[in-house]
């Protein structure tokens, strides 16, 4: 239809030629349509509104219906509009969203499809295209909608009922069956006198009570300040378990994040990953108690990525240097090579409590055991989801 | 996805096929193509011609309808030229009873004895006219139609979308389709714009008309400024219904488009589509009314100006290009001289041939050449009719059991005068020496065969065998698959069952399997087929005889 101008010249020429008034009348009509048709098809797709609505954080599991309205803001209909938006194919629940409607002059629609967080993860939802034209197909026009919007993902969480994790953090509020830490808030007692007691542990009024002298019992605790370090460097995974593995790897953390927020700790989140948001590798945020925080984190391990980046070795000194005395590193990690192993000890010859957690199934975790063990680093083998259950039941024994 | 679509039942489009509305258009697109051509000739001849639109309209509805038909699944073998040839017969039949009627009146026994003498003088102007228009009508009814029948969603396209086959990509299901439907559409767009051109400067001449003077010179005139009123309602017809059509078709590529990408389509946008088109033009069509009109201008004269002025200057200088080539051209002036008066006057000459009183005597009645030229065009046009009314089923009960008969009849005399000439035939050749191998009959030859491939000896024996059967009372209607036959043979000939499967199946392997057919297999089939015409040749066959 390319050649319809010249053929309404062609026809104008007619016109003015043969003078009658029907020649001109044709004209007119068919210009009109033309015209017509191709100053609405533009016209329409400019004044159209789209607006999308969808919640934007799911925890795994949850699903949520992205709502998509549509609104003709002109005073001429829509006979057509086609949108199309190809939602994160691992979370699209049935298939694309690809509709066709029409819409009376300043009348809306609304589209809608479900996502289901199947995967943590962040994912931009959109753009969405739109293309509407004429009825005569003189003209098409199309415009996307530029706005995307991200929908996060939270990892998994295991819900951990008791994890056994030592802190060398006195005048916390963990109950600690290390008696170098007794907390003078918590009088769980008395007992008798004994050579050697302070005298500031005498408890005057049980004295007076009984008549012989009366130390009060204290219950030790600890404050199990903690720093979950999580290893995403690609090289550390054996090359078939690497993606399974890297994301237990941030199953475990999340998990102990969220157990640790549970118990009132404090927890920071160091990791050498890919932050996609932000492109940045090797990023820490300090520890901080408090299920805000723990949003936080969660946010940050669903954005995280297995990637080619500085080995643990390298980098837990460095990122490890601000931490306070008596911190426990809990290093989630593939392997407990003996380089990592030995930036472990440093760590604890610094004064801080590191905790080895091995994330891939291991055939010689006896080895990684001993080896810990003469370091003084407690080793943990967590390769599945059975094996964080025996670790809640206190069946995986450290080696310290 | 494919639930919220339209069922396709058996594959087909029938929704969008069957749609009356676009017929119509269809129609009246066609028809008011001939209202400005129509004019035209009222101006130049006396004729009355007021009833060629209505009789457009009727062909090229008929024409639409036949077409839609013809795309139906169960119409595909009556696809064919016999069927369309049938048509124009129908066509050409109407439009000289209704010029009989409307116009000319019916012919009077003088005139059928003229026509009966020369054949030619049946021909009018008139006719001639009317015919070419009517068939142009019907001709552009068809083709539309055509083009709307290829914007349907096709069967192929169904099937890619409903297989599920795992790995199956949707190419693999798809036919190759010479023309996109964009191209469709552009070609149905072109056609109708360009024809439009064509019937705006027919109804800027419909005003034309010739008289000749006294000294016999043909003068051109315009004798009315204004069009004739069925000028104007075909013009704007053929506009509006093109436009409407345009819109049509726009929606059937959006439509195939989105049934291919899988898109959900709501039911609103068919529902409003051709309401939203039609309302667009009424505005367009109010709006184009309060506009100027071409007469109140100046632009037109300006425009005459400037192509006189065009012309004149293209006058000149074709004026001075053949100046030129005429000087060049002088130097060679003796070879365009003539040559001497006598030779021409020797050529003028006319000369007589009286025949002679024999030559007088034997000539034949000059109304036999008449008479044979009229009895080969009814049996041509009669049997193309036949054909035609009989794939409508207009000719069931006594038209169609009578035809039957005749059918019957004929075929009995055919296969006796075939039968006799196969025996003077052999008699002759057992008087020349010639010998023939036992149990072979006449009809193939098996040294003819065995110079043939397998496959191809095979194919034939088959034909033979069907041929054979048709002869004896039990034809092969076209529809009939050949295992669908071999039941039918199995019905009349009981005791040939086991050859007529054998040949079946050997055919079958001949005619639709690539692998290649071993001479074992065609002789195999040989003797089957032996077996199977002696069967033939058995009286007590034929109980039921099939009739398509």
């Amino acid at each position: 239809m390319s050649e319809l101008p010249i053929i309404l010249l062609l026809l104008l020429v007619v016109a003015l030629l043969a003078r009658m008034d029907l020649i001109f009348y044709v004209v007119y009509v068919l210009a009109g349509t033309y015209a017509l048709s191709r100053w609405w098809a533009g016209r329409g797709a400019a004044r159209l509104r789209v607006h999308r609505r969808f919640t934007d954080h799911l925890f795994a599991g949850e699903s949520t219906d992205v709502e998509i309205e549509i609104v003709n803001a002109s005073w001429w209909p829509v006979p057509w509009l086609r949108y199309e938006e190809a939602p994160p194919s691992v979370l699209i629940a049935g298939s694309a969203l690809r509709q066709v409607i029409s819409l009376r002059p300043k009348a809306s629609a609304h589209l809608s499809y479900r996502l289901v967080g199947q995967h943590r993860g962040y994912y931009q939802v959109g753009p969405g295209l739109l293309s509407t034209g004429d009825v005569f197909g003189f003209a098409e026009s199309g415009g996307t909608l530029v706005e995307q919007r991200l929908l996060i993902v939270y990892p998994r969480v295991i819900p951990l009922a008791y994890v056994e994790l030592s802190s060398h953090s006195p005048l916390g509020t963990i109950k600690s069956p290390q008696r170098i830490f007794p907390d003078p808030t918590r009088v769980v007692g008395v007992r008798d006198y004994r050579s050697g007691d302070p005298i500031r542990a005498i408890d005057w009024k049980s004295t007076a009570r009984v008549g012989s002298l009366q130390v009060k019992r204290l219950e030790s605790a600890v404050s199990l300040t903690a720093v979950i370090f999580v290893n995403l460097d690609a090289a550390a995974y054996s090359r078939h378990l690497r993606v399974a593995a890297s994301e237990w790897a941030i199953v475990v953390a999340a998990s102990l994040a969220n157990y640790l927020v549970g118990q009132r700790q404090a927890v920071g989140l160091v990791s050498n990953g890919l932050d996609r948001l932000t492109a940045a590798r090797c990023w820490s945020i300090p520890p901080r108690p408090g299920r805000e925080h723990l949003m936080k984190l969660l946010e940050l391990l669903a954005r995280v990525q297995l990637t080619e980046t500085t080995a643990l070795a390298d980098w837990l000194p460095i990122a490890a240097a601000g931490l306070p005395w008596g911190t426990t590193v809990i290093a989630v990690t593939p392997s407990g090579d003996e380089t990592a192993c030995t930036a472990l000890h440093r760590l604890r010859r610094a004064g801080l409590n590191p905790v080895l957690v091995i994330v891939e199934p291991h055939g010689q975790f006896g080895v990684i055991e001993e080896r810990g063990r003469r370091l003084g680093v407690q080793a943990y083998l967590v390769a599945d989801e059975s094996d964080l259950k025996h670790w809640q039941a206190g069946r995986l024994a450290p080696v310290a | 996805m494919s639930s919220r679509h339209r069922s396709f039942a058996n594959f087909h489009d029938t929704g969008w096929r069957t749609g009356v509305f676009r017929a119509l258009l269809i129609a009246v697109l066609a028809a008011s193509a001939v209202a400005a051509p129509a004019a035209i000739l009222r101006g130049l001849t006396p004729w009355r011609m007021g009833y060629l639109l209505p009789l457009a309209f009727l062909a090229a509805l008929i024409g639409v309808f036949d077409t839609v038909r013809l795309g139906r699944p169960d119409w595909r073998d009556r696809r064919g030229l016999l069927f369309r040839l049938g048509e124009v017969v129908l066509m050409l039949m109407l439009a000289q009873i209704v010029i009989w009627f409307a116009a000319t009146g019916l012919p009077s026994t003088v005139e059928v004895g003229v026509w009966l003498r020369h054949p030619g003088t049946f021909l009018t102007g008139q006719s001639v006219a009317t015919g070419l228009l009517v068939l142009g009508a019907w001709g552009l009814a068809v083709q539309a139609s055509r083009d709307f029948l290829d914007l349907a969603i096709q069967p192929d396209e169904v099937a890619a979308r409903s297989s599920h086959a795992w790995g199956d990509t949707r190419s693999q299901w798809r036919v190759f389709r010479p023309l996109g439907r964009d191209e469709i559409v552009g070609r149905f767009a072109q056609r109708w714009v360009w024809g439009g051109v064509v019937l705006v400067i027919m109804a800027a001449l419909s005003g034309l008309s010739v008289t000749q003077d006294v000294a016999g010179i043909l003068r051109f005139s315009f004798s009315q400024l204004r069009m004739l009123p069925d000028v104007v309602v075909g013009l704007l017809c053929y506009f509006l219904a093109g436009l409407l059509l345009l819109s049509d078709a726009r929606l059937a590529v959006l439509r195939g488009q989105w049934y291919n990408e899988d898109v959900e389509i709501a039911p609103g946008v068919m529902r409003h589509w051709h309401m939203t088109s039609f309302l667009m033009m009424l505005a367009v069509a109010g709006v184009a009314l309060l506009l100027p009109l071409g007469s109140t201008r100046g632009l037109g004269q300006a425009l005459e100006w400037v192509i006189a002025l065009s012309m004149r200057i293209a006058m000149i200088l074709l004026f001075l290009l053949s100046l030129l080539i005429s000087l060049l051209l002088y130097p060679l002036r003796f070879l365009l001289q003539p040559g001497g008066s006598e030779s021409i006057g020797a050529l003028s000459r006319p000369t007589f041939d009286l025949p002679t009183q024999t030559e007088a005597a034997n000539r034949l009645p000059d109304w036999l050449g008449g008479v044979v030229l009229w009895g080969m065009v009814l049996l041509v046009g009669g049997y193309l009719l036949v054909v035609y009314l009989r794939t409508h089923g207009r000719l069931h009960g006594f038209g169609d059991s009578w035809l039957f008969r005749l059918h019957l009849w004929w075929r009995g005399r055919r296969s006796r005068f075939e039968q006799t000439a196969r025996q003077q035939v052999a008699a002759l050749r057992a008087r020349r020496g010639r010998s023939r191998r036992d149990g072979v009959p006449p009809a193939i030859r098996l040294g003819r065969l065995g110079e043939r491939l397998p496959r191809e000896q095979v194919r034939r024996l088959y034909l033979e065998a069907v041929r054979r059967a048709g002869e004896r009372g039990l034809q092969r209607p076209p529809h009939r698959t050949p295992l669908e036959f071999g039941e039918d043979l199995d019905a009349n000939w009981p005791d040939a069952e086991p050859d007529v499967q054998v040949l079946t199946r050997a055919f079958m392997d001949a005619r639709y399997t690539a692998r290649d057919i071993a001479p074992v297999e065609a002789q195999r089939a040989q003797s089957a087929w032996q077996r199977l015409v002696e069967a033939l040749r058995r009286p007590g066959g034929h109980n039921t005889v099939h009739r398509s």
